[in-house]
This record gives C-alpha cells, sequence and structure tokens, in this order.
C-alpha cells in the first residue's frame, strides 16, 4: 500500500513539475509591449448590406510587462488618407454617412483586441463607380507600450457590396449526364453577391456562372450574363431548391446551407445537378 | 495522512492546470448593428432607413418612384418585410406577420443587442428621384468616350485626332432625368456644348461638353489604357479574305489605308474602321505588279510602290498627299534592280516628306541590302538609292522592312525581316540589339513601324504566326539597346510593352501582315494597326494622358 502511495507520490510530482514547466524561463524574459495591426497596409473588403460591424484586429506583443492591459486609441487618419492619395489616386474616403466607430478606445488585455466599426447605410449602390477606403491608424497607447510604426495605419478599401448569404461554402453533390453518368462536386465555393437576394457561383463546366436568388426559403436558379448558352434552371422534377439557416453576428452572415436541384445543356444534352452547400469557415 | 496529502496534491495540480488556461475571447456584440430594413415579400430588394441607428421614435424608409430604379416598373410598398440581423429582432406591435403596409404607419417593436426594447413607428415615402447626372458620354462615331468631371459638372473630350465636329453623342444620364438639348441631334463638339439635365423631381443640373488639354504621364504610354479601337475583317470592309493581295496598311491623320494589290485601295477612318473613300490609283496602275505595297509618312502623305523583280523593269513609287488626293505624282523610278533580287515587297519611310525624310526599301534575296533615299526640304535627293548593307547575323530571303527613328542619316534604324532579325541598327547597318525572336513566339516577322510617343520611342512589328493567324508586338525602345531583353527577364514587361491578341485568316499563304503607328497631332494617343492578309485589321489605342490632373 504504502508502494502505491510512493508510486503515485512520484507522479503527482512530475506533473506538477510539468505544469509549473508551462512558463519554464519566461519569467527571466521583458519584451516591451508593442501594438500594430496585423492587416496594416492596403486590403480589400466587403460590406455587409445595411448596417454591420467591421471588427479590425489589434494586436499587442511583448512579454512580461508589469501592467498586461494596454489601452490604445484609434481612429480615421486623414494625413495617412492623403498620403495614400499620392501614389493611390482614386480612392475616397469612405462617407461619414457609411460608418462609425463607437469606441476609439480598443484595451487589449491578451494579445489581440478588435476594433469595433460600424458600417452605416450599406446599400446595392454604394460602391458603384467607387473606391472607397476607410483609412483607421493607432494614433496612441498607454504610455508602457510601445506602437509599431510599420503596421499602424489599415486601409480598408470597399471593394462591394455583400449580401448576408456570401460567405464560404462547402459544395457537395453531383452532376447526371443524360446518359446517367454521375461526376461527383466536392469543392469549396466562394459565391460574389449580385444583390440583396442574389448570388453567383460558378457551375460545372469551366467557365459557366449560376445565379441563386432566395425568394424567403425558395431558390430561383438560372443563368448568369454569359451563360445563357447552358440554359440553367431549376429542375423541380428533382426537388425544390431551397436556403435555410439565420444570421450568425460572430460572422455578420447568415450561416446556413443551400439545396440546390438545376439542371443545364450542354452540347444539346440536358445535365441534372443535386448539390448542397454548407457554411463553411 | 498520504490521503490527506495526495488530496493536497491532486488539488495543487488542477490549480496549476487551470492556472495554465489562457482568458477564452467571449465576444463582444455590445457594438453590434441595431438596424433594420426591409424587402419585398418575396425577400428581394433591399432598403435602409432614412437614418441610422440609434432610431428616433419614426423610422421613415424612402423608396424610388420605380423599382428597379432604372427600371418602368412602379414600386409597391404596400406589402413590404421588416428583418434586422441578429442578435436585433423586430417584430410589428400588431404581432402575427413581419409582412407591413408601409404606405401607412405600423408600430413595432426593435429589441436590441442588449435586449432593451424599443416601440417606433414604421413609415415609408414613395419619393421622386433629385438625381440628375450624366452617368456617360460617348461620341460613337469617333469612337470616343468622354471624361466624366462630375464635381466641375463637364464632360472632358481627349480626341486624340479624331474628327469632333460634327457629332451625335450616346449619353447615359440618372433613371428618370431628361436631356436637352435631344441626343440625338449632331453637335459640334470642338467647342463648348451645354446639356441640361433635368431629374425626375424637376431638379436641373447644366453639364458641359468640351475639348480639355490634360497634363500628360512622365513618358510613354499610360499603364492599362490600352484599347480595343476597333477590329474589321476584309470581308466588311468589301475587300477578298482569300486572294492574298492585301498585304499593307498606311496610316494618316484621318484615315487607315488598305493597299490591295491590282485593286482601288480603300480608306478608313482609322478612329472607327468604317470604309471612308476609294483612292485614285491613276499611274501606280498602269506599272507591272501594280500597288505592291503602302507606307504613309509622319505627315500623313502616303508612299505606294509595286513590285519589280526582272531586270530592267523599274520600282515605282507613287506619293499622295493624302487618302483623298486626286493627283498622285510619281515620286521615284529606280531601274536599278540587281539580278536575283526584288524590290518593292516592303517599303517604310520617316519624317515628312514635305520636309525631311528617308524611305527605305530593304531588297529581297539582296544579302541584305537596304536602298534608302533622302528628302531633303520636300525635294528627292537623287531618284538614285545609297545602298548599304545590314551586318547583323541573320540574311533575309524573302522581304525585310526597315524603319529610321527620324529623318537624320545618323539616326538608328530598325529591321524586321523574313527570315532574320527582329533589330535596331546603328547608321551603318551594324546590329546593336536584336529581339530572340523564337523565345518571344514569332515565327516570322517582316514588318515594322517606328513612333515617338510622350517621350518615349515605340517599334511594332508584325508576328505572323502559321498561315491562318497572326498577332502586333509592341517594344519601347527608348533604350534600343534594351530589345535584346530575353522573355524570361524581369525587365521584359518593360520593353515588350504589348502583345497583341491572335486574328485568325483565311489561308495565308503567302504569310504576310503590316503593322502601322499613328500619334494623334495632340500628342495624347497612339493607335497601333495590325493587318494580318486574308484576316482582319484591328486597332489598339494607347493614350498617355495623366488621369490624376483630370479629377
Amino acid at each position: 500500500m504504502l508502494k502505491k502511495y510512493r508510486f503515485l507520490n512520484a507522479l503527482l510530482f512530475f506533473a506538477v513539475i510539468l505544469c509549473i514547466s508551462c512558463e519554464k524561463g519566461e519569467d527571466m524574459i521583458n519584451v516591451d509591449s508593442t501594438v500594430y495591426i496585423p492587416n496594416s497596409g492596403l486590403t480589400t473588403q466587403t460590406a455587409l448590406l445595411g448596417e454591420s460591424v467591421f471588427k479590425l484586429g489589434v494586436y499587442k506583443a511583448g512579454i512580461n510587462q508589469k501592467d498586461a492591459r494596454v489601452t490604445v486609441n484609434m481612429g480615421v487618419d486623414q494625413d495617412a488618407f492623403t498620403a495614400f492619395l499620392a501614389t493611390n489616386p482614386g480612392y475616397e474616403l469612405l462617407p461619414a454617412t457609411n460608418y462609425n466607430i463607437p469606441s476609439a478606445e480598443v484595451v487589449i488585455g491578451g494579445e489581440r483586441e478588435d476594433l469595433n466599426i460600424r458600417l452605416t447605410n450599406i446599400t446595392e449602390n454604394t460602391f458603384t463607380g467607387k473606391k472607397y477606403v476607410l483609412p483607421i491608424s493607432i494614433r496612441s497607447t498607454s504610455p508602457e507600450a510601445k506602437m509599431n510604426a510599420e503596421k499602424k495605419v489599415a486601409f480598408l478599401y470597399f471593394s462591394r457590396f455583400r449580401n448576408a448569404y456570401e460567405s464560404k461554402y462547402k459544395m457537395y453533390g453531383e452532376v447526371t449526364s443524360d446518359a446517367g453518368a454521375i461526376t461527383k462536386i466536392d469543392e469549396v465555393q466562394l459565391p460574389v453577391s449580385v444583390s440583396a437576394n442574389v448570388l453567383e457561383i460558378t457551375g460545372p463546366v469551366a467557365g459557366m456562372k449560376v445565379r441563386l436568388a432566395v425568394m424567403n426559403n425558395k431558390v430561383v436558379i438560372t443563368g448568369a450574363p454569359g451563360s445563357e448558352i447552358y440554359a440553367i434552371q431549376n429542375n423541380t422534377a428533382k426537388g425544390e431548391s431551397t436556403y435555410a439557416g439565420s444570421f450568425d453576428p460572430v460572422y455578420q452572415a447568415y450561416k446556413g446551407a443551400f439545396k440546390l436541384f438545376y439542371s443545364y445543356m450542354l452540347n444539346g444534352k440536358v445535365q441534372q445537378v443535386a448539390v448542397e452547400l454548407s457554411f463553411t469557415l | 495522512m498520504y490521503k490527506n496529502i495526495l488530496f493536497l496534491q491532486l488539488a495543487l495540480v488542477m490549480l496549476l492546470g487551470y492556472s495554465c488556461k489562457k482568458d477564452e475571447n467571449k465576444g463582444d456584440f455590445s457594438s453590434s448593428a441595431n438596424s433594420v430594413y426591409v424587402t419585398f415579400a418575396d425577400g428581394s430588394g433591399f432598403f435602409n432607413p432614412g437614418q441610422s441607428t440609434p432610431y428616433g421614435d419614426t423610422i421613415k424608409f424612402v423608396f424610388p418612384t420605380h423599382y428597379p430604379a432604372a427600371s418602368n416598373n412602379l414600386i409597391n410598398i404596400s406589402a413590404m418585410k421588416i428583418k434586422a440581423n441578429e442578435p436585433t429582432t423586430v417584430k410589428t406591435v400588431a404581432g402575427g406577420s413581419d409582412q407591413v403596409d408601409l404606405t401607412k404607419p405600423t408600430e413595432i417593436i426593435i429589441r436590441s443587442a442588449d435586449g432593451s426594447e424599443r416601440k417606433h413607428i414604421l413609415i415609408g415615402e414613395i419619393r421622386k428621384s433629385n438625381e440628375a447626372i450624366i452617368t456617360s458620354f460617348n461620341l460613337p462615331a469617333a469612337n470616343l468616350t468622354g471624361f466624366l468631371l462630375e464635381s466641375q459638372k463637364i464632360v472632358g473630350l481627349v480626341a486624340g485626332g479624331a474628327d469632333i465636329t460634327n457629332q451625335v453623342p450616346t449619353i447615359a444620364i440618372s433613371a428618370h432625368a431628361i436631356i436637352s438639348p435631344a441626343v440625338n441631334l449632331a453637335q459640334d463638339f470642338s467647342k463648348p456644348v451645354v446639356y441640361t439635365v433635368t431629374a425626375e423631381n424637376g431638379k436641373s443640373v447644366q453639364y458641359t461638353v468640351k475639348p480639355i488639354t490634360p497634363q500628360k504621364e512622365a513618358s510613354g504610354i499610360r499603364a492599362g489604357s490600352m484599347k480595343l479601337l476597333w477590329t474589321k475583317s476584309l470581308v466588311e470592309l468589301g475587300i477578298s479574305g482569300t486572294d492574298n493581295f492585301t498585304t499593307s496598311i498606311a496610316a494618316t491623320d484621318d484615315h487607315l489605308v488598305v493597299n490591295t494589290r491590282g485593286a482601288l485601295n480603300k480608306y478608313l477612318n482609322r478612329f472607327t474602321g468604317e470604309v471612308a473613300g476609294t483612292m485614285n490609283m491613276t499611274g501606280i496602275t498602269s506599272v507591272n505588279f501594280q500597288n505592291f505595297f503602302a507606307t504613309s509618312d509622319e505627315a500623313g502623305h502616303i508612299l505606294i510602290s509595286n513590285l519589280t523583280n526582272v531586270v530592267g523593269n523599274s520600282l515605282f513609287i507613287y506619293k499622295y498627299n493624302s487618302a483623298a488626293d486626286q493627283a498622285p505624282v510619281k515620286f521615284i523610278e529606280y531601274p536599278g534592280l540587281a539580278a536575283g533580287q526584288q524590290l518593292g515587297r516592303k517599303m517604310s519611310v520617316k519624317g515628312d516628306l514635305s520636309k525631311n525624310a528617308l524611305i527605305f526599301v530593304a531588297a529581297s534575296n539582296s544579302d541584305n541590302s537596304i536602298l534608302r533615299w533622302q528628302v531633303v526640304n520636300g525635294n528627292l535627293v537623287s531618284q538614285t538609292p545609297t545602298i548599304f548593307r545590314y551586318t547583323g547575323s541573320k540574311t533575309w530571303t524573302v522581304m525585310a522592312d526597315v524603319i529610321s527613328e527620324g529623318p537624320a542619316l545618323t539616326d538608328k534604324m530598325y529591321l524586321s525581316a523574313q527570315a532574320g532579325d527582329i533589330a535596331c541598327m546603328d547608321p551603318s547597318g551594324a546590329s546593336l540589339s536584336q529581339v530572340d525572336v523564337t523565345a518571344s513566339g514569332f515565327n516570322l516577322s517582316h514588318s515594322l513601324d517606328f513612333a515617338a510617343f510622350n517621350n518615349a520611342k515605340y517599334l511594332a512589328v508584325v508576328n505572323v504566326s502559321t498561315n491562318i493567324a497572326g498577332n502586333g508586338y509592341l517594344y519601347n525602345v527608348t533604350n534600343p539597346l534594351l530589345l535584346s531583353t530575353p522573355p524570361t527577364s524581369a525587365d521584359y514587361g518593360k520593353v515588350m510593352v504589348f502583345k497583341s491578341s491572335m486574328m485568325t485568316t483565311a489561308a495565308n499563304g503567302n504569310l504576310t501582315g503590316d503593322v502601322a503607328l499613328k500619334v494623334s497631332k495632340d500628342g495624347y494617343k497612339m493607335i497601333m494597326y495590325v493587318l494580318i492578309t486574308n484576316g482582319s485589321i484591328a486597332a489598339y489605342e494607347f493614350d498617355c494622358i495623366d488621369l490624376s490632373s483630370i479629377k
């Protein structure tokens, strides 16, 4: 019995040592806190129709600072935009009616925190013929932290709107030819918004574009301009094309799935598609 | 005792283990969107309220009179759906359906992300548009697009040599707005023309359409400015697409001459490709192998040669002052063809024939012989050319084309030879640099043109890829030594600045074709024309407009 306890004691002792070792040596190191925007520079973004929250990540590097919390003040940087325009003509500042920043202060306790930017009043026409950019910079930090000057400004270029259905989808299904041959579909789709309720995806044939119009929970499938020759249409004989999902505040998009049944013509022969597109990360 | 110790140790391990966990990000939705929006009953459409969050007591939606806005479909807002994105929710106070009649006030409750609830009155208004904007302006008959300077209410035209004095425009304006004067009326756009655009609600805005003179890029063509201006098959132009006789083109200020051996040459509006007329071929049609080749100088004079392949028969070159010249003159008669050679398959001229110019004819099967005539003050110095040799590594046989950078005898020259080099040579004929024709994708080349454009120099050459296809290449030869830059070099794109897409042809048995470069008098635009025999002609426009100067 005593032997058994001794064995358990030894086992626990090693476990304690192992746990302690998860911080081993770090208490000897001291690196100043430096804050920066990982996605600094020019990045292309999309803006959800209506109102949404765009999260711009701010990071803090550094080890063993007395105060682990760093306060960062951020905001729209007009001077940076002026300098940006000198080498990037054609851009315009995102109109004030299309965004607001509820709180310019970001407190970073761990490694990362987000600046919440509320995009407002985004319509299907907001970005038509425009190259809107929102320059956000780190204005200042609390005294105990430094700022990485190379990564302190993010130029958020909003190239277009997106509807709530636009996100990354895993597409799985099959195409059945008129002769009964089956071709499996297993790929990732990155649809593009056409309007508030219409997405465009790629079809099974190279260059084919398919449009999905979500009418409440039903989906009307058509060929996109340029794909008319395929005569793409719903295939109700095989099933009703549907969409089911709900808005997820974390992803600022609907988290859901399409079930699609459609047909198209290829070389005069009818091809039938049955696929499911499921939200994925 | 041991049990107690064991218990304490276990507690310690759990405590330490827990302490190793990092803070989990629970997510912060305090700034979640609290907005509402409406769609049509079927889920289509998307309308934001007139104001952003936080809303007041009344939330008003403003709708256009038509939906889609540019359509003629009158909007119906009597059955709309009111929606919000999670975690915000919205419902009507009356309950039931989320469908609302926005022609009447409707009481709703919005539950925000923080859990608070508030009542609002929802109302819709159909409002006539106050938008009165010119959204695009084109002169189709001049193949010209206007620059929209919205802040100044100006539509700027950079004609680039095109005639804009009598043009019917194509103007796009805001949906349901009207414009006057009527767009189907021809106007003289070389002078300011004022258009009034009146919005659906009656608001009027005046726009002035006028020529503008923007700044130019520092050097050369503007990156991204290439525009396929037009392309025409020979058949579309009423020219045979199978007889192998259409082998050259010549560009003047207004026209592009299409030379078809044995036929009356047609000339086109060089900006649109439309046939503008037929040349008077008096003189050149009376000699052997009449109008075999045509070229033009910088001032728009045209030279047309015959072909001579028999010793004793002369090379004739006729000069036209323009494509419409009714009295062409015999400019050169040269009887000195050497045995075994041919003259007149290709020809180029550099300079202004009414001032100073050089005319080049590269002899076929001649051990690289080049004939050069000089024009000084509008006068041909001698009917007898100076003959010199290209001393590069390759020897051409079938034909070659030579041109100089300018009208001086000391100017550098360029050569495109079948089968031979595409090269830059010094005034003595020694090669200075050469294109790696194989690595660059050439099958054969025998035609070229050179132009100075916006402080840079450009060389265009043809590539007859197969007997059914060909295209054109454009090189920046501001530093001619860089012509040797291999395609594998990172700098190749700075030298070979444009390669046109392949143009297909009917069987092009003689593998002929031609290129021409024309710079507009105002210096803003340069067009490269490519002809592939038995196929088509394409016009590629480049400009040097500094777009930032016209914003």
